[in-house]
């Protein structure tokens, strides 16, 4: 029992470790002081590596005990009549093993980041962003109820964002940062609904009162028709921070940041936390199989465009954030078709080797050269057996839509954002009648800013 | 739309003179080939037959660049005494002559106005922060902060006396200032105005954005950038674009057709695309680029700068396409038929697409593309207004103490006069000026050191007799290394030569995939030469290679494997969470991580550990790029020769002469190469200096050596080997072959190079902030191992950074001083070269190698975004080729900031140890030599051979160095000089060292 005791403790400290570090680094830039490169960097080592420590050690002391031993009560956050929302975390097997893996990744980004950005204007702006994106994507972890999944959703949401924006400067990666937030706050709809839908119905949020208490087996004590709901809610929720169909544009635009917050973010972390929520909502999905067959569904659908469009990157970094997202819509589909320790073992073993890769894809050219040397020539030609397979008109459209990211941008512009567009500037007009109306002609008139932003071209 | 139809010119020519504006254009994009050869090279070199200001000020309004560093950076290197009010002072009265003195306006003369610019941050905020500036700030209630204490109190005794004692200061202060700034006001309300010339552009894209704030790259570029990508792609997609070999635009047109049904989601692309294919089967691309010039409504007058500014807008891609359509055997594995036509007419066909859909969505339906753009509102010029004039005056006439009551008395000639001079001294004439002075601090520094130390030099003289002699390559990085190899073993000699040391070849190592070549850019080798395993050790060579590649497919399959989507699940559920033994090991401990790695290969699979160069002329066996294989013994000879000539050591070799070639081996680093020998075009010199002393040591070719003349003495042996640059590592090749009786030299000079390179290691490692300044040198030779290896390391070296001047001559002339590692080093010996032949070609070679290093690094350095490749961090490689930022930009060329931030932008300072008239007929006689020195892109001083003077080679007049310090700094050893200071250093003189002594000097 002391051991769990500790456990527990590792795992609280573990999540409170970034926020701590956050904390200070944010009011330390509020006030005007940001941290010296050579006082935050042994700092912000440290603080990451205990984290990881921490966390790992925690797990091993926490994996072999109870159910009751796992469910981490932190209090109440906050009351309003009957309804009481819990700070409560969760250090069951799936948690532990999910955490673990963010912790691990996060200790090695921050080392990796720490040599990367030496002498870098935003240096610290880059440790804050990273600290608070450890607390988020281990709040998501670790949440023992719905509640601090949203908490740590937005966290996550906001660092990635602000990330992708970093080298704010110049108008792209701002441009791009823009498009991933638009996304995340779009698609948070999602989640924020799930948690209003499972109140609604249970009158808590916690995942022991929705989804029962030992994963895999949990049973939901919802109706089919409620957890279908819920699930199609998280579904939709999993869509942004996963780049899946229709969201998946936003993921080659994230490589406008630094390399390392590339890697474990789109590679690693950020982009499995929309399948991870699905897995922990895994006894939902049993409930209801309809929902679970559109969780196969999309992932199948992401998984063949992303391996498509991937095919046909030109720049390392492209090519593997697409190669990325075709293994998160694989790992949708085994959750869809009812895999539970399958998908969890793929998002381990995925996340780890991808951020390797992306951490090492600037020296994609020496790499090349020595498999060339070893090889005793040319590496030999990739993509004929599609070549032979489809006929050549076949491959020829296959391969321009590809390369045009099959129009998904073009599509979410033409389908949400000019609907919106107009309908605000129809309001503008309205509204600029109406006072006309009221007070007369306006002796100036503004034309309303036009803007063709279709992001990306940094002609520089 | 057709120009036949119109008649206005016949179509061949039309052809002919797109191509011809086209070839004119493309000379100023950026002549950087595919970087994994990476070749210096000066970034303006279009703009070299102008002078070097010239071309700074005219390639900067061009390309949007600036010219200089900026006044700020200037004036902080004033304020830390980097330059001084004499360097000031200086520079302004060789730049005024005698109208330095001429009065201005009667108020004050024209060099001190220009000198009250120079040394006070004038600013010249746009017209809204000037408002702000006026509202907000205390400009119009105090006098400036800077002003002297004399000057201040000059103002504040006239407040008085005007205004009465009485008042507080803050008052007459306030009113002071108001007064003048209202009678500067009253000046400029009254001064002609000035004139302005619109620049008007010509890219519909820039006149639509100026005038509605629509961009229709942003349409366009995504597309582009993707097609050229996809085209140009060495083998990063799995899935390469179809069609490639019928160019890019016919090969994008195909996509973007009816087939590929990539334009149905465009209906103004789809529109145009049967035109342009049959303007494309009619005539080619030029065709294509015709119909598209003629649907914008560019005038033949337009013509060529539109297509230059059409090229500029992404020059990185269109400098690419430029360079392999002029070099396609630089291609890294596929060489398509990329053409810079066929570049442009898709870029055109893309804009008219972008540009009539986006004119039709805001400029209405009516009229066509043409139409709808030629009503396009010009944007007006914009004068300064006069509130901005005056802010110019007043704040000069603070510091000069010009009072508002002189001011208004002026007449009106007198104020034109005095606003032409203040407007005509703009800010690019000030950074030239400051940019002078900075220069000027360090030159007299360096040549105030250099006439020092030939005056009176410190330490026990050169040897007369070296135990042996080091060669190195003329690179500035190996200044440290010679000198410290000299402090450690006094006896020994070093010398400089360009890294190729003659030897231009085709090389292929036994383990390479292709044959590279090792010679400056401008050489096409002739010969190619293999390395070839010795005797028994061919099988086990043979075996290596085989297990070699089977490991090497597989971990290819596994790589793309894990990109794929069925093997990619099978790879990355099973067997991913392994990589976190890499991950954690290559991250947190990287050269533990390196070890490992060639330790394991090393147990597995050992090579084959004697091999040599097959150097000998074999004409059973057929190169894969060069003419021949092999050399000739008689080729051989004059290699040698050559060298040995150049060097100045052809009747005096000691027993061992070491050949030492450099190349830098680092990891995550898409700039590699542009750590290697620039002597050897990017590559490595190991083999070129393995393949000299291989030469050196033929029995045959020393026959044929003797009988002209040259003897090269039976114990003399040549050791080549490979320096390292990256982690100071030094490799000597083929050591079984030594005699014995020169063995125990060699362990010598095994263990003093060790010890050099060690300290070596601990030199550079003080401009590393993270290596701690108290680490001993073996610890700082741990840390630059770490480096090279190190995946998160952005700087494994600083590469060039240090450049700064070339000193071209005996080693004895700069034996013993301190030189920061900042010199290039060529040898040179002057007695027995009257007719300077050998000057001639020493300084044919080096003088454009060195100056091409000094001006990138000098124009990265102050344009870091314009000229550089901005920071590495948000680097991503394309195509094998170059690199973007971040998912898709133009492609960045350039050196990124990472290898330039503690680069000193400054003129290379040449310093050639020759008489005066023998370095002038050189220069005259060597056209691209006279270019630089004329142009001023390089600074050059001869050094009298016999003695301390120094003549700098100035505007065609040879001006005399005075020297302006006494003494030089010394120190007993370069450790005791750095220990402790990460900045550049000052020159010393290194007690410990040998110097050249007089005697030598005057041989």
């Amino acid at each position: 029992m002391i051991s769990a005791e500790l456990g527990r403790a590792l795992v609280v400290g573990a999540v409170t470790l970034p926020a701590g570090l956050w904390l200070v680094m944010a009011t330390a830039a509020l006030v005007g002081a940001p941290l010296r490169e050579r006082w935050l960097s042994p700092v912000a080592r440290t603080i990451f590596s205990l984290t990881a420590l921490a966390l790992v050690s925690g797990a091993a002391l926490l994996l072999p005990a109870d159910a009751a031993a796992q469910a981490i009560d932190l209090g109440e956050w906050f009351a309003a009549g009957d309804h009481a929302f819990h700070l409560r975390l969760l250090a069951d097997p799936p948690a532990l093993i999910f955490a673990s893996l963010c912790a691990v990744l996060c200790g090695v980004v921050a080392a990796f980041a720490n040599r990367y950005l030496h002498r870098e204007p935003g240096y610290h702006r880059f440790f804050a962003l990273l600290a608070l994106f450890a607390t988020g994507i281990l709040l998501i972890a670790l949440a023992g109820s719905i509640e601090v999944v949203f908490a740590g959703w937005e966290l996550v949401g906001l660092a990635s964002a602000l990330l992708i924006a970093f080298f704010h400067e110049r108008p792209a990666p701002v441009e791009s940062g823009l498009w991933a937030l638009t996304v995340y706050r779009l698609t948070d709809l999602g989640l924020l609904g799930a948690a209003v839908l499972v109140h609604h119905f249970q009158g808590s949020g916690d995942f022991d009162v929705f989804l029962g208490t030992s994963w895999p087996i949990g049973q939901t004590p919802l109706s089919a028709g409620q957890a279908g709901a819920v699930a199609l809610l998280l579904l939709f929720a999993a869509l942004g921070k996963g780049a899946l169909l229709p969201f998946s544009g936003w993921l080659p635009r994230a490589m406008e940041g630094p390399t390392p917050s590339s890697a474990i973010f789109y590679g690693a972390l950020s982009i499995h936390a929309g399948a991870y929520l699905l897995l922990r909502a895994g006894p939902l999905l049993d409930a209801a199989p309809l929902a679970a067959a559109l969780v196969a569904l999309v992932g199948l659908a992401t998984a063949l465009h992303a391996t498509m469009v991937g095919r046909v990157q030109t720049d390392i970094k492209s090519a593997l954030a697409y190669a990325s997202l075709t293994q998160v819509g694989i790992i949708l589909v085994e959750i869809g078709v009812g895999l539970r320790w399958l998908p969890l073992l793929h998002i381990v073993g995925h996340a780890t080797l991808r951020s390797l890769q992306i951490l090492r894809a600037p020296s994609l050219l020496h790499d090349f050269h020595t498999l060339e040397t070893a090889v005793g020539g040319h590496l030999p030609r990739t993509g004929g057996h599609l070549e032979r397979l489809l006929p050549e008109g076949t491959r020829r459209r296959l391969y321009a839509a590809s390369l045009a990211r099959w129009r998904l941008d073009e599509f979410l512009i033409a389908a949400f954002v000019a609907p919106l567009r107009r309908l605000s500037a129809g309001l503008d007009r309205a509204e600029r009648r109406w006072c006309a109306l009221l007070g007369g002609p306006a002796a100036d008139d503004h034309p309303v800013p036009e803007d063709t932003s279709k992001g990306g071209g940094d002609a520089r | 739309m057709n120009v036949d139809a119109e008649g206005a010119v016949p179509r061949e020519d039309r052809l002919a003179s797109i191509a011809r504006d086209l070839e004119h254009a493309a000379h100023l994009l950026p002549a950087q080939g595919p970087i994994s050869v990476f070749i210096h090279h000066n970034t303006l070199h279009a703009f070299e037959s102008q002078s070097f200001e010239e071309a700074v000020a005219a390639a900067g309004e061009l390309f949007g660049c600036e010219p200089y560093l900026s006044e700020a950076t200037y004036r902080d290197e004033l304020a830390r005494g980097r330059i001084t009010a004499d360097d000031l002072a200086a520079v302004l009265a060789r730049d005024l002559g005698d109208a330095g003195d001429r009065a201005i306006a009667g108020l004050c003369g024209r060099g001190e106005l220009r000198r009250a610019s120079l040394e006070h941050g004038i600013s010249a905020p746009d017209e809204a922060a000037l408002a702000w500036i006026l509202a907000e700030s205390d400009a119009l209630t105090r006098l400036r902060r800077d002003l002297p204490e004399a000057t201040r109190r000059r103002w504040l005794d006239r407040g008085r006396a005007i205004y009465g004692r009485d008042r507080s200061t803050a008052a007459i202060e306030r009113a002071l200032v108001r007064e003048l700034h209202d009678a500067c006001l009253r000046g400029a309300r009254r001064a002609p105005a000035p004139s302005v010339t619109a620049s008007r552009p010509l890219r519909p894209r820039d006149r639509l954005l100026a005038a509605r704030g629509i961009d229709s790259d942003a349409l366009v570029h995504p597309t582009l950038i993707r097609l050229a990508g996809a085209y140009l792609d060495q083998g990063i997609a799995y899935w390469p674009m179809p069609g490639r070999e019928r160019g890019l635009l016919r090969a994008s047109l195909d996509l973007l057709g009816p087939e590929g049904a990539a334009a149905a989601a465009d209906p103004e692309l789809a529109a145009r695309l049967p035109g342009a294919l049959a303007a494309l089967e009619r005539g080619g691309a030029l065709a294509s680029i015709a119909a598209s010039l003629d649907e914008l409504g560019i005038d033949d007058g337009d013509q060529e700068p539109f297509l230059r500014e059409t090229l500029l807008a992404l020059r990185g891609w269109a400098g690419l396409f430029r360079q392999l359509e002029e070099r396609p055997d630089r291609a890294p594995v596929h060489a398509h038929p990329a053409t810079l036509a066929d570049f442009v007419a898709l870029r055109l066909l893309l804009e008219r697409a972008a540009l009539a859909r986006l004119t039709r969505a805001h400029l209405g339906q009516a009229g066509s593309l043409r139409e709808r753009l030629a009503a396009l509102p010009e944007a007006p010029a914009r004068a300064p207004s006069p509130a901005h004039r005056a802010f110019a005056l007043f704040q000069r006439a603070q510091i000069l103490g010009i009072e508002a009551s002189a001011l208004d008395d002026l007449d009106p000639a007198a104020v034109a006069e005095l606003f032409a001079e203040i407007e005509g001294f703009d800010a690019v004439e000030r950074r030239r000026l400051l940019h002078l002075a900075y220069e000027r601090r360090y030159r007299l520094e360096i040549l105030d050191a250099i006439a020092l130390h030939a005056a009176a030099p410190v330490g026990a003289p050169a040897p007369a007799e070296p135990s042996f002699q080091a060669v190195f390559c003329i690179d500035e990085r190996e200044e440290s290394l010679r000198r410290h190899l000299e402090e450690i073993e006094p006896s020994c000699e070093t010398l400089g030569a360009a890294g190729f040391f003659g030897v231009a070849m085709y090389y292929r190592g036994i383990e390479d995939a292709h044959p590279v070549p090792l010679c400056p850019i401008v050489i096409r080798p002739r010969h190619e030469v293999e390395e070839i395993a010795v005797g028994d050790e061919a099988e086990r060579a043979r075996a290596r290679a085989r297990s070699v590649r089977v490991v090497g497919r597989l971990r290819r399959g596994f790589d793309v494997g894990t990109r794929t989507f069925a093997r990619g699940t099978l790879l990355t559920a099973l067997t991913g969470v392994a990589a976190v033994v890499p991950m954690v090991l290559r991250v947190l401990f990287p050269r533990l991580a390196g070890r490992l790695r060639r330790r394991s290969r090393d147990v597995l699979w050992r090579g084959p550990s004697r091999t040599r160069l097959a150097l000998d002329r074999r004409d059973d066996a057929h190169p894969h790029l060069g003419e021949v294989m092999g050399f000739t013994k008689d080729e051989m000879a004059a290699i040698v020769r050559r060298l040995l000539e150049d060097l100045g050591i052809a009747g005096r070799l000691a027993p061992l002469v070491i050949v030492l070639g450099h190349g830098s081996v680092s990891l995550n680093n898409p700039h590699e190469s542009a750590h290697d020998c620039g002597a050897c075009g990017g590559g490595r010199g190991g083999p070129n200096a393995r393949a000299l002393a291989q030469m050196a040591n033929d029995p045959a070719v020393r026959d044929r050596l003797a009988q002209e003349g040259l003897e090269i003495p039976a114990t003399t042996w040549f050791v080549g080997g490979i320096h390292n640059t990256c982690d100071d590592a030094v490799i000597l090749f083929d050591t079984d072959l030594i005699p014995e009786a020169t063995q125990p030299l060699v362990e010598r000079a095994r263990r003093a190079l060790d010890e050099a390179r060690t300290r070596d290691a601990h030199e550079r490692c003080r401009r590393f902030d993270a290596a701690p300044s108290w680490l001993p040198p073996t610890l700082a030779l741990a840390h630059v191992e770490g480096r090279a290896e190190d995946l998160a390391q952005v700087r494994p070296e600083y590469g060039h950074a240090t450049n700064a001047i070339c000193v071209v001559g005996r080693r004895a002339r700069t034996r013993g001083l301190f030189l920061d590692r900042r010199a290039f080093l060529v040898s040179y010996d002057p007695s027995g070269d009257d007719e300077g032949a050998i000057l001639a070609r020493i300084l044919g070679a080096a003088l454009p190698v060195c100056a091409g290093i000094n001006l990138e690094y000098y124009f990265s350095r102050v344009d870091p975004v314009g000229y550089g490749a901005g920071t590495k961090l948000p680097h991503n490689i394309t195509g094998l080729l170059g690199v973007m930022d971040g998912h898709q930009s133009d492609l960045r060329t350039g050196l990124p900031w990472q290898m330039v931030e503690i680069h000193e932008p400054v003129r290379l300072l040449v310093i050639v140890d020759a008489p005066l008239q023998r370095l002038r007929a050189v220069l005259d006689a060597n056209p691209a030599l006279r270019q630089l020195v004329e142009g001023r892109w390089v600074q050059i001083a001869a050094l009298d051979p016999g003695g301390p003077e120094i003549d700098l080679l100035a505007a065609g007049a040879a001006l005399r160095h005075r020297p302006t310090s006494a003494t030089l700094a010394r120190a007993p050893s370069s450790v005791a000089w750095y220990r402790g200071r990460r900045d550049h250093l000052p020159c010393a003189q290194i007690s410990g060292a040998a110097p050249g002594g007089a005697e030598e000097a005057r041989r």
